[in-house]
């Protein structure tokens, strides 16, 4: 692989010259080696080298860095060929430049080198004779070339797309059985027919109360009330069962297990782990959006294609009761990234990073494991490099976005309306304005004789020597003064003069004081060159110069724009982030323009989201406050030759990670933002020796403001030097439709970027990259077409995933359901179909299970009402002993397993036992109870330790501070993809069940409860089983109640009694077995 | 011993499912062959314990066991190398080393007078002084000592020695982390089990307080909590007879006399007051400093351990100072004083060790997660320094008095036999009779190893 380097330069472009099966063929031949040393050196050159040279590399070198033996750091140095190619680090050995030569700096054992050979130094002479040889154009006879072996890396593409999960999914018949009267559907008969050929007969049906309780726990992660119970009982009609299945799928809280499974997959974190574990704000809302997928049943395909590209889709998804963006919310899984502050090399940082996400889109919808192609090509599967670096590149192309979800019930005739009303107020405003005009003369004579009776001067030099908040006491005193002797016109036109010093309104400064126009020619700012993308409704281009309107403020017209690109101008409720194109940082500072109120600007390397946080990286972020232009300036020399684009967030204050509990705030509705790569000439505006009243008189009624005049205008109301009345119902209407407006709410998405195709880094490395280009494509072994789509390619991507010949797909997916309902996948490796992975147990039925989910409209629900009705479903989880001892790990499923509960499932049924939990769905996370857990800077505040009685999936998912209750009972770290959780037994979970203080509080609780309900003890007795395992108390089990109580000295204390005796309820294994 | 490794089935579920706290023990009621190694040995161990002596924040290689005379030469001159970038890069010029060196021993080995204690051991050290670190920034270089990766969330070099070798005693944990009240940068999940069984996470000690989460019974009755579990014996009996098919009920069932005997065990073990005075006073007990009295309870608690068995015992450092090693500034106090917390008892523990005969089957191991910088940052202090630190391991299989590796006459880069942490890693394991190449566990479609593809065995450290 290290070979694609030295490729000559291949043309590269739209529409692709090289072709990639070419491109394949020529790498795996080795062919694309185009190198060869000019000049051959004359015969004594040789001598030299065979005198002098060759014993040296003999007797230091060539252990390590030859054919026979060793091939250390890809350097071979047993022919020319070999220092010809290079190593890891590049070339070695520069001819006729010794200095240039990195053999030199090593042998000399120089600073910032690593020491060559390692274990022994040479001598001053060999090193001399090394450094002639090189001097002399480093002569060398050794002409073979690299051998066959070193060039193939064997990897045959072909002979691994022959493998058995690459197939197409077939078309199979249903086997017969020998006993047709068991099966109730087709899933049975093809297990059946495998237990036939080995002799076993499918175990007993379970007792039906105990069925209900697997399909409850399975389809909702509850264990079955009394009431529900009850429920199951009361329906003895043929098919009650079926019914009760049906209820717990249209349960609500089958969304809420499914999506935590789904949760698993894509590592579902809130916090990004490392130094301060930062909160990436809004991540719940995709928890809420996969339970309302879930809940509706959103079929699989449609998921995908939203979790790919659902900011691409033509259609968007909404939610039926809110009318927000459903869709948009699919790709957040992408980021749920972990992540530093302080990384020293960016480009590494985000190497690390995008490794994350490949690893989890392989993991989750491929079921392959495409990360372990990052090096080089897969050990075992049909995986390129190529294949794993366009991932990259699509990757690349797409940019974090902090989207507004209640965008979707915004629509162009809205937005006219909006627009209207704030011609209007603009209209009104304006005519408002005008009424002052009369009495404008007068006020600016009154403060040019002020000017001239050297009051101004004296203001100044008074308040010049003030500092902070005597200041401001003394500024309140002479308003106040100053009002009460000359009118609040004059005093605030006073003021102005005397303290403000703003570009826009220099030349009314100027005419102010010195009764004249500025002089000419005064250049302003520089022009930058980036091209701006926005994306979000609250965008709009500022060309014609545009108004920043708030009729909630006194001076309505708060900033005037006169060229560039707007957000919050009519409403701060429409959002709206605005981005660069991507460029290479050349060392030279980047910079900009922009103004606003709330707003965020970042310079975003790398696609590093924790810009602002760290210490080299807190200059890339700069809070936006300001109602005049200030140029934006990042200083880049610390990233010199890295990728970066720029971006503006409006409401940029909510968009960001945040620090331990903090939570991202409300928008507010004065935020607004304005972004330009030049200024206007205000100077312009002041030209030509017009008498100020009459020149604001003349913007005041003008309809063809220049970008200049725009700026000054808004200046003047901004600085409260024009007066509003805001009698008019333009006002009151404006208002009234912003009122109307949905607050943003923010979900973390995605949006396109620039189109780009990331090279191969050899080995891995991101310091070196292949010069050949790596066009995207669809993965290799599913036929590598190419993805020739602007922008990032998720959108193709995701068709590919779903193209009828990609037989993964259906397969991992279904399989996935599969081992969710039966304890255990078709194929074991639920993430893995690949040579590592396992091989199905039931080939057939895998086929059969794939095609059935696709025929049924890849429909979650569908496919599960057919597995837990089936009879396999119902079997007993009691072995046949024969199977028990053939087939331990009940691959072929002759009886049920017995499954502990997950974690959350486990806690959940503690805080439902007691008659803590709280059903209701959604919403933010509780914090975690982590009073159990050391002390450090980035450690939250320790939530409750019921967790308010929340479901466990709304607790907080932080990763360094995992609630250990849940972590012990194999909740996952979060950092990973994971589709099947081990299943531990160890001792701390009986700790954690005998002596963690959340079981000992909720014990208390459900003994007050159980205290509460009418009836005997024996009833109570017999109600605290129905509520723990859902069933009927045995005899033996009231009488052992009974004397547990008396043990407990229920006539003492009875609360505690009871409190005890529940306490062992939830240590009982049947509490979090599910038989 | 047995060391080849089982491929039962009912192992496998052993393993996967079972193992860590006492896993020998639990396989042994299991199925009665009570040698069920869970990954097992592949050669005879020369350590049975390992006390990895975590350095959080970086230890000034140039100013412990790394002296090097040019920066005296050149103090306050700009350096004459190219400067890399650093986590600050306020980088300024070169700082000489504001302690003097001595050497001790017949080796006589160099150590500045930041570890005099230390210093008396030389003879039992090996200082390795070509370490690197893959990250300057604090979380990964943690992430990447612990685990191999830069990652966060990769199982650590404790957990994989719990899971290629469980614990010798059926009451204790095989792992355990003693928290001296310093959350590492990173979080303290980087000592834990990633995508290895969460039966391989560690057991948090803690010096003061409750010594482990869940330890300690909440029932305020005498008795009652013995009450309870006979009451619960019973019950579950029953269960058992009717699911003698269920080896997952049955390990959980049985798992609640073992969690009843780490209640006994583990406060015991830990309890240092039952210490003779002279061994309180030989660990810093009784010093002036707090910290010291701290990191020596962590040690001598460390020491109670290794007597019982326990594999794998990580001590983080205190904060108490203020700071960890990370002396960005103010280099002279905080080296001072974070030495002066951890020296006597480090030095204490070397020499309770050998004293009792346990010194050559306890592997010791100090790093921290990068050195830090020859020239200043800022005025007095110096930046992360991972191209080359110093490091130094003792006891079971380490050649005493040997030095490895060099970095460059300034201590900026290491330049002969560089090491990285796979190598660490992979002697470690050596040194505990586990081939590094062998020990594997299949996840996202690979045999995972602790050293990746890499890490190499070092002979001209070991006895």
């Amino acid at each position: 692989m290290a070979l694609l380097e030295s490729v000559t330069q291949l043309k590269f472009s739209r529409d692709w010259t090289v072709d990639r099966t070419m491109f394949r063929s020529l790498k795996s031949a080795g062919l694309l080696i185009v190198f060869s040393s000019a000049l051959e050196a004359a015969p004594e050159g040789h001598l030299f080298f065979e005198e002098k040279v060759r014993p040296i590399l003999a007797e230091h070198c060539l252990k390590c860095h030859s054919e026979e033996k060793k091939v250390k750091g890809g350097l071979l140095l047993d022919r020319k060929a070999g220092w010809e190619k290079g190593g890891d680090s590049g070339a070695v050995i520069v001819p006729g430049k010794p200095d240039e030569s990195l053999l030199m700096h090593m042998v000399r054992r120089e600073a910032n080198y690593e020491a060559m050979p390692p274990k022994s130094r040479l001598s001053e002479e060999e090193v001399a004779i090394l450094g002639e040889w090189i001097a002399k154009g480093a002569p060398d006879p050794r002409d073979e070339a690299i051998g066959e072996q070193a060039l193939d890396d064997g990897f045959d593409l072909e002979a691994r797309k022959g493998w058995w999960s690459l197939q197409p999914v077939k078309e199979v018949a249903v086997p017969e059985v020998k006993n047709p009267e068991w099966p109730r559907n087709d899933f049975d008969r093809f297990l059946l027919a495998k237990l036939d050929e080995k002799g076993w007969k499918p175990a007993e049906e379970a007792p039906a109360e105990q069925v209900f309780r697997r399909a409850s726990v399975i389809l909702t992660g509850l264990s079955p009330t009394p009431e529900d119970l009850t429920g199951f009982r009361a329906d003895q009609e043929e098919g009650a069962y079926e019914r009760a299945v049906d209820r717990l799928l249209a349960s609500k809280h089958f969304g809420e297990q499914w999506a935590r499974h789904w949760m698993d997959v894509v590592r579902y974190a809130e916090t990004k782990a490392f130094e301060a574990d930062y909160t990436m704000a809004y991540t719940w809302r995709y928890r809420d959006y996969l339970i309302r997928a879930f809940n509706e049943d959103v079929t699989f395909d449609q998921f995908t294609r939203e979790a790919f590209a659902g900011d691409l889709l033509e259609t968007s998804r909404l939610d039926p009761k809110t009318g927000f963006n459903e869709s948009v919310i699919g790709p957040g899984f992408f980021l749920f990234t972990d992540g530093q502050h302080g990384p020293t090399d960016l480009h590494e940082d985000e190497a690390r990073i995008f490794d994350g996400m490949i690893k989890t889109v392989g993991t989750a919808f491929h079921g392959l494991t495409i990360a372990c192609a990052r090096c080089h090509d897969h050990k075992f599967d049909a995986i390129t490099d190529e294949d794993y670096y366009s991932l990259y590149g699509t990757l690349k192309s797409s940019r974090l976005h902090y989207a507004n979800v209640a965008e979707a019930k915004w629509n162009d005739e809205r937005q006219r309306q909006l627009e209207n009303a704030g011609a209007e107020v603009t209209k009104a405003t304006l005519v408002s304005a005008r009424s002052q005009l009369g009495h404008l003369p007068k006020t600016i004579a009154r403060v040019r004789a002020m000017v001239a009776s050297d009051e101004l001067r004296k203001t100044r030099e008074l308040l010049s020597k003030l500092k902070a908040p005597e200041r401001t006491k003394k500024l309140a005193v002479i308003r106040r003064d100053l009002t009460e002797r000359e009118g609040a016109e004059v005093a605030t036109w006073f003021l102005y003069l005397a303290l403000e010093n703003d570009q826009e309104l220099k030349g009314l400064r100027h005419s102010l004081q010195h009764g004249k126009a500025i002089p000419k020619g005064e250049a302003i700012g520089p022009k930058f060159e980036h091209q701006w993308t926005a994306s979000g409704a609250g965008f709009s281009s500022a060309e014609k110069g545009a108004f920043i309107l708030n009729p909630d403020t006194p001076q309505v017209i708060v900033s005037g724009v006169g060229q560039g690109h707007v957000a919050g101008n009519l409403s701060a409720r429409l959002d709206g982030t605005i981005r660069s194109q991507d460029f290479t940082l050349d060392g030279s500072p980047v910079e900009f323009w922009v103004k606003g109120k709330g707003a965020v600007a970042v310079l975003v390397i790398r696609n590093f989201e924790l810009a602002g946080a760290g210490p080299t990286t807190s200059v890339l972020r700069k809070s936006i406050t300001s109602d005049q232009w200030i140029k934006v300036s990042y200083p880049t020399t610390l990233w010199k030759g890295e990728t970066a684009f720029l971006e503006v967030r409006h409401q940029g204050n909510l968009k960001r990670h945040l620090r331990g509990a903090q939570t991202p705030g409300s928008p507010s509705d004065d935020a607004w933002v304005a972004v330009s790569n030049s200024l206007p000439n205000w100077n312009d505006a002041w030209q030509g020796e017009i008498p100020l009243d009459e020149r604001i008189a003349n913007l005041l009624s003008r309809s063809d403001l220049s970008p200049a005049e725009h700026e000054v205008l808004g200046g003047l109301f901004s600085k409260g030097l024009l007066k509003v009345d805001q009698g008019d119902p333009a006002f009151a209407a404006m208002k009234a439709l912003c009122q109307t407006i949905d607050q943003p709410v923010y979900v973390r998405s995605l949006v396109d970027g620039d189109e780009h195709h990331e090279p191969i880094y050899l080995r891995g490395s991101h310091k070196r990259l292949s010069k050949t280009p790596n066009p995207r494509h669809f993965l290799d072994g599913l036929g590598g077409d190419r993805l020739s789509e602007t922008g990032s390619g998720r959108l193709a991507w995701a068709e590919k995933v779903l193209a009828p010949e990609n037989p993964l797909t259906a397969r991992v997916r279904a399989n996935r359901i599969w081992a969710r309902v039966f304890g255990r996948g078709i194929v074991g490796s639920v993430d893995d179909f690949g040579k590592m992975g396992e091989l199905p147990s039931h080939p057939e039925l895998l086929d059969f299970l794939a095609r059935d989910f696709v025929q049924e409209g890849w429909s979650t629900k569908k496919l599960l009402r057919k597995l837990l009705t089936s009879s396999s479903f119902r079997m007993s989880s009691v072995p046949d002993s024969l199977s028990a001892q053939l087939d331990p790990d009940n691959k072929f499923l002759q009886h049920m397993p017995i499954r502990r509960m997950d974690a959350e499932s486990i806690r959940d049924h503690i805080l439902a036992s007691s008659g803590a939990l709280k059903k209701d769905l959604y919403g933010r996370g509780v914090l975690p109870y982590v009073k159990d857990q050391p002390n450090s800077r980035a450690k939250p505040p320790t939530g409750p330790l019921d967790g308010e009685g929340r479901r466990s999936i709304y607790i907080q998912v932080r990763r360094n501070f995992l609630p250990s209750f849940l972590r012990a009972f194999d909740f996952p770290p979060s950092t990973e993809p994971v589709g099947q959780r081990p299943i531990t037994t160890v001792p701390a979970q009986s700790l954690a069940l005998l002596n963690h203080p959340l079981v000992h509080e909720q014990s208390r609780k459900w003994a007050e409860r159980i205290l509460k309900s009418e009836g005997s003890v024996e009833d109570r007795i017999k109600l605290l089983h129905r509520q723990a395992f859902a069933r009927e108390a045995r005899a033996d089990e009231i009488t052992w109640a009974l004397g547990a109580l008396e043990k407990f000295d229920v006539s003492a204390d009875e609360t505690a009694a009871w409190s005890s005796l529940c306490h062992l309820m939830m240590n009982r294994k049947e509490f979090l077995y599910v038989f | 011993m047995s060391f080849n490794t089982s491929h039962l089935s009912r192992r496998e579920f052993m393993h996967r499912g079972s193992m860590g706290f006492g896993s020998l023990a639990l396989a042994g009621l299991l199925d009665q062959e009570a040698q069920a190694a869970p990954q097992g040995r592949h050669f005879q161990p020369k350590a049975k314990s390992v006390i990895f002596l975590y350095m959080d924040g970086g230890v000034s290689h140039v100013d412990s066991f790394d002296p090097k005379p040019l920066l005296a030469k050149e103090n306050g001159q700009k350096p004459k190398f190219e400067v890399e970038a650093t986590v600050f890069n306020n980088n300024g010029n070169i700082l000489k080393s504001p302690w003097e060196f001595k050497n001790y021993g017949e080796s006589g080995i160099p150590v500045s007078d930041l570890f005099p204690h230390i210093g008396s051991c030389a003879d039992d050290l090996a200082v390795i002084r070509s370490m690197t670190a893959f990250s300057a920034s604090h979380p990964s270089a943690n992430y990447s000592l612990h685990s191999g990766q830069i990652l966060a969330g990769r199982p650590s070099m404790g957990a994989w020695a719990s899971y290629g070798l469980g614990s010798e005693n059926q009451d204790l944990p095989g792992y355990v982390v003693i928290h001296g009240g310093q959350v590492p940068s990173g979080g303290m999940h980087m000592t834990g089990s990633g995508f290895l069984p969460a039966a391989h996470q560690p057991s948090v000690l803690h010096p003061k307080g409750v010594v482990l989460r869940n330890i300690n019974a909440l029932e305020k009755k005498v008795g009652l909590q013995e009450e309870k579990l006979a009451l619960l014996r019973e019950i579950e009996s029953k269960l058992t007879e009717r699911r003698s098919d269920s080896d997952l009920i049955n390990a959980a069932v049985k798992n609640y006399e073992m969690a009843y005997r780490m209640q006994m065990a583990v406060p015991d073990v830990t309890d240092v007051s039952k210490e003779p005075d002279y061994i309180k006073k030989m660990y810093g007990l009784e010093a002036n400093f707090n910290n010291t009295r701290t990191y020596g309870a962590q040690c001598l608690m460390a020491r109670r351990l290794v007597e019982k068995g326990v594999r794998f015992i990580e001590l983080t450092i205190n904060g108490g100072n203020g700071d960890r090693w990370d002396q960005h500034g103010g280099l002279r106090d905080g080296h001072q004083k974070n030495a002066l917390a951890v020296d006597q008892p480090i030095g204490a523990l070397i020499k309770d060790l050998k004293q009792r005969g346990l010194f050559d089957s306890t592997l010791i191991v100090f790093a921290g997660e990068f050195g830090r910088t020859p020239f200043a940052q800022g005025k007095d202090g110096r930046d992360h320094n991972p191209q080359g630190f110093s490091i130094w391991m003792a006891g079971g299989g380490i050649k005493g008095g040997t030095i490895y590796g060099a970095t460059d006459e300034y201590g900026y880069h290491a330049i002969e036999n560089k090491l990285t942490v796979h190598d660490l890693h992979a002697n470690m394991l050596h040194l505990m009779g586990v081939d590094h190449k062998k020990q594997t566990f299949r996840y996202g479609g690979r045999d995972v190893r602790l050293t990746d593809v890499h890490g190499k065995i070092i002979p001209e450290i070991m006895a």
